[in-house]
């Protein structure tokens, strides 16, 4: 399941578009060079409307697949083309650290001796 | 199998099908003559399709079903058990045509039909693939009863992702495009060129651009070399625009030493299915009927 980096703060935009704040660590090395010139603490990044629904939808209650049914039902759009939209999505929000994706609790998992 | 199951159609190079509703192409290889089709569900493949022309005359069904066991007989493992064959079997629906079904347990569970199309012009080789103990019966019966090889009345059906339409039989499929949200197939017909496009999210594209605007952006590659006029439309109640032109001399000069080509191209928004569906010919004939023609048989909503 598929849920939200806590850092990131998110507004809306006029148009009902997400953006996100993401935080950024500056270097060590950039330590002494950031206090004669600025550096940003946070970058900004707006998520077009699809991206938006999407990223509300990654609150770790949805699994991937019920995130693809929804994003079919309300674009219709083919299963298979939302699977593949959406998974390359999430990917991508992965890999810049914007989204962890959560694994649910089964008894398999909690007790791994009782297997 | 599941009684409510919904269906729907399969139809690649003139080979068309049932199948359920959540099972789509995961790979598609090859031409008219030969080729590969796959279909799976969400979690595995579920069906192969093969095609292929034989080049001289296609033996009777059973001498092929004949030559496809003992391949892939000799294909197992050394000490493999013996795979359980079902042979000669007829469906129903396919009375009349050359074919032969048959049910193979072995490494894998299939069952089988290969279809000799009329004429012995093509032969179709179908397996659907089931669990040991769900041997899903019904459901392959209902595929292979629903299999269809064209061309039928000089037209082949092409089906997939739910993009339907008929293309006259000479029109053959030079490239084709499966991407998510756009769907792209390029026929070619001596020098002519027919293009069917589909593209989801259409509400969501036509806020930043009119319906000619996008036609001509879509196919900007195509018709850059032709002076286009465009209108607005109706089609079929829906919203279209209709693009029209002919080669540019200043873009290309030489057409002047042949016969100047035109371009024909129509687009119209279906907002029951949320879609753009899109039409582009490059032939000798101006506003090319063969577009409307294409264009009819394409089920939108």
């Amino acid at each position: 399941m598929p849920v939200r980096n806590v850092a990131i703060e998110e507004e809306r935009t006029d148009d009902g578009e997400v953006r996100l704040v993401i935080p950024l660590r500056a270097p060590r090395w950039a330590w002494p060079l950031s206090r004669l010139l600025y550096v940003p603490k946070t970058r900004r990044l707006v998520l077009d409307e699809i991206g938006s629904y999407v990223w509300s939808l990654c609150n770790g209650e949805r699994s991937v697949r019920e995130i693809i049914q929804a994003l079919s039902q309300r674009y219709k759009l083919h299963r298979k083309e939302a699977e593949v939209s959406v998974v390359a999505y999430l990917r991508q929000l992965a890999r810049r650290g914007l989204i962890g994706i959560a694994v649910r609790r089964t008894d398999a998992t909690r007790d791994p001796q009782k297997r | 199998m599941k009684g409510q199951q919904e269906w729907s159609r399969l139809a690649w190079h003139g080979i068309a099908f049932d199948v359920p509703d959540d099972w789509c192409p995961g790979s598609v290889e090859g031409d008219y003559a030969n080729g590969y089709l796959r279909v799976e569900d969400e979690a595995s493949v579920r069906m192969e399709l093969r095609w292929e022309t034989p080049r001289r005359g296609a033996p009777s069904a059973p001498d092929l079903v004949d030559s496809y066991l003992k391949q892939t007989r000799r294909k197992l493992p050394r000490g493999a058990p013996e795979p359980r064959v079902d042979r000669g079997r007829a469906i129903q629906e396919l009375a009349g045509l050359d074919h032969e079904a048959f049910t193979w347990r072995g490494g894998f569970h299939a069952h089988s039909v290969l279809l000799v199309a009329p004429g012995g012009a093509r032969v179709v080789h179908a397996r659907v693939f089931f669990e040991e103990g769900n041997e899903e019966k019904a459901l392959a019966r209902r595929i292979f009863g629903s299999l269809r090889v064209g061309p039928y009345d000089g037209l082949e059906e092409w089906s997939v992702f739910g993009l339907s339409f008929r293309t006259p039989q000479d029109w053959r499929l030079e490239r084709s495009s499966l991407r998510t949200g756009c769907l792209q197939l390029v026929f070619q017909a001596g020098g002519d060129q027919l293009e069917v496009a589909r593209q989801s999210l259409a509400e969501f594209t036509l806020r930043k651009s009119s319906l000619a605007q996008w036609l001509e952006g879509f196919f900007i590659k195509a018709l850059r070399t032709y002076r286009l006029s465009s209108e607005p439309a109706e089609y079929r109640g829906h919203p279209a625009a209709r693009c029209t032109g002919v080669q540019s001399l200043r873009a290309r000069p030489l057409a002047a030493l042949r016969r100047r080509r035109h371009a024909t191209a129509l687009a119209w928004h279906c907002p029951q299915a949320d879609k753009l569906f899109a039409l582009r010919c490059d032939s000798t004939a101006p506003d090319d009927p063969r577009v409307a023609a294409c264009a009819a048989t394409i089920v939108c909503h």
